[in-house]
């Protein structure tokens, strides 16, 4: 009977669902082997469409997460019954079942990191293409539904469906089983983590849309695993704590890049006193954290361009100089020219419009920069900077066929409307 | 104020990511909280799936009911209102129709 009892929790931790279920596929994954990690997914989704039947007429659980726990057990032991695939092995999981799942120790606060560490390793096996792997990871580890997913990525339910397939279909057949890298994999492993986690950041920071509010998560889901990893005696390395500051650093200013109509605003416009303070001292730590050792990666750099945009009380008084060394930094490691066309941006600071210019008629060719809407759009800006409103506009109208979403769309026309008015 | 007692049958939630269910789940508490706030709650609980049928016609006692999955009564509400307009526009509030549940409202006959 739900009393009018003061004690009883009266609303959930934000994201406690989805932050649980990460965990329990993790463990459950774990004790069902890799290739079942869809049954670890089944018996969390029953688990959590019970609380959704039952707590509207209980009341939320003194302690929710441990009623997640035991009806995620109970469920797992039924399905152990149910399934062809347990037959023979059905003991040993129950066992394993009992000892690692202990509702009384399970809070809001206990993550099974170990397990969670090592599907985050799992996921990035190099049998699996990179898109494989980011996509598994947004799967098991945080949760996401294949319709989450395929917003995040702006792409059909049916790509990502097929992905998840043909990752299962290498899993049997490559017997990718649930397990930390040996020893010398691990170096290589890690790096691939990060490179997946950046790719997660990058595509949850792209663009926040109101409605696709899913972006957001992406970035939050990428720091939560880079926090993790940097606590484990494997992840503890300057580079992370390079790619976990860089990541801080970027989050402080994604509640600023949108204006309250949703519309797109860029670094200029950005109200800096909105910035996450607090994660910005954080971003600041793991910078300092990660300059110990030597060794000297791209997140290295982009973390402390990031750490001198933080700084900079605006646009204009930003040390764009400093960025700009630290760009020819980067481009001695990756040479792409999506880096050339950021480089340009400070070099336009520095040495002026026409400079960059210059330089970014030289990549007119690029076909990466062909398709990238930030390329004519760059080059629209420095026209305009130049008083060159019909060359803007030139620039402008090529960038619309290439935005991605309605506020980036919205955002151009703005631009390209600006400029016609004589 | 007259009683209404709403029956809730089955909801579909198959298909729903944690972070969705979790939203679900939070509108269904916001609406209970409503309803006990104004003082109109006399009672909510869930039903258990199974059960005994009894059918008199050949006074048998069985396991059931096994009513198809939709037509199943999950929980039912009993609350307070001036009349039906009332109790469904309260109904109308409650998430359950979002997730294709049907709720069936019935006066409780005074006495």
């Amino acid at each position: 009977m739900f009393t009018e009892n003061a004690e009883k929790v009266e609303k959930l931790v934000d994201h406690l669902f989805r932050q649980k279920a990460s965990e329990i596929v993790a463990v459950l994954t774990g004790i069902f082997g890799f290739e079942n990690f869809d049954l670890a997914e089944d018996v969390v989704q029953e688990t959590l469409v019970k609380a959704l039947q039952r707590w509207p007429y209980t009341g939320i659980p003194q302690n929710p997460a441990g009623w997640i726990l035991q009806v995620a057990k109970n469920q797992a032991l039924d399905i152990l019954r149910r399934k062809a695939v347990f037959r023979d092995k059905e003991a040993r999981i129950a066992q394993a079942l009992d000892e690692r799942m202990q509702p009384a120790d399970y809070g809001i606060g206990t993550t099974f990191p170990d397990e969670q560490l090592t599907l985050l390793f799992t996921c990035c096996h190099p049998a699996f293409t990179q898109e494989m792997q980011v996509t598994l990871m947004l799967k098991t580890l945080c949760a996401l539904s294949v319709r989450e997913i395929s917003r995040a990525f702006l792409t059909q339910e049916s790509t990502i469906a097929q992905r998840l397939v043909r990752a299962r279909k290498r899993i049997q057949e490559q017997n990718i089983r649930f397990e930390f890298p040996e020893p010398k994999e691990i170096a290589p492993r890690l790096d691939t983590v990060l490179q997946v986690l950046y790719v997660m950041f990058n595509e949850g920071y792209a663009v926040t849309e109101g409605e696709n509010l899913i972006r957001g998560e992406l970035c939050n889901e990428a720091i939560r695993l880079c926090s993790l990893l940097v606590q484990s005696p494997e992840g503890n390395l300057p580079k992370t704590h390079a790619l976990l500051s860089l990541f801080l650093f970027q989050s402080a200013r994604l509640n600023t890049r949108t204006d309250q109509d949703g519309n797109l605003l860029q670094l200029p416009e950005q109200d800096r006193s909105l910035w996450d303070r607090q994660a910005i001292d954080q971003a600041f730590s793991h910078l300092e954290l990660s300059s110990q050792g030597d060794e000297f990666t791209r997140y290295h750099v982009e973390a402390g361009i990031a750490s001198l945009h933080a700084i900079a009380p605006s646009y204009g008084e930003t040390k764009w100089k400093e960025i700009l060394n630290l760009y020819d930094s980067l481009l001695e490691i990756d040479a792409s020219p999506i880096v050339q066309l950021n480089r340009c941006v400070a070099l336009s600071m520095v040495e002026g419009p026409q400079a960059a210019i210059d330089q970014l008629d030289d990549l007119r060719r690029d076909a990466v920069l062909a398709s990238y809407y930030l390329f004519p759009a760059t080059l629209a800006e420095l026209h305009l900077k130049l008083g060159d409103k019909r060359k803007a506009a030139d620039f402008y109208r090529m960038t619309l066929p290439l935005t991605r979403t309605l506020p980036e769309r919205a955002f151009i026309e703005r631009r390209l409307r600006e400029c016609e008015i004589a | 104020m007259p009683t209404y007692m709403l029956l809730l049958k089955e909801g579909e939630y198959s298909g729903y990511s944690p972070e969705e269910m979790q939203k679900i789940l939070e509108k269904y508490m916001a609406w209970g909280k409503k309803l006990r706030d104004e003082g109109r709650h006399r009672a909510g609980e869930e039903l258990n799936k199974t059960g005994r049928v009894l059918r008199w016609e050949k006074n048998q006692v069985v396991d059931g009911p096994f009513t198809e999955t939709k037509e199943a009564v999950g929980g039912f509400y009993l609350i307070d209102a001036s009349d039906y307009d009332e109790a469904v526009a309260i109904s109308r509030g409650c998430p359950h129709l979002e997730f294709r549940g049907e709720i069936e409202i019935r006066e409780i006959i005074p006495h």
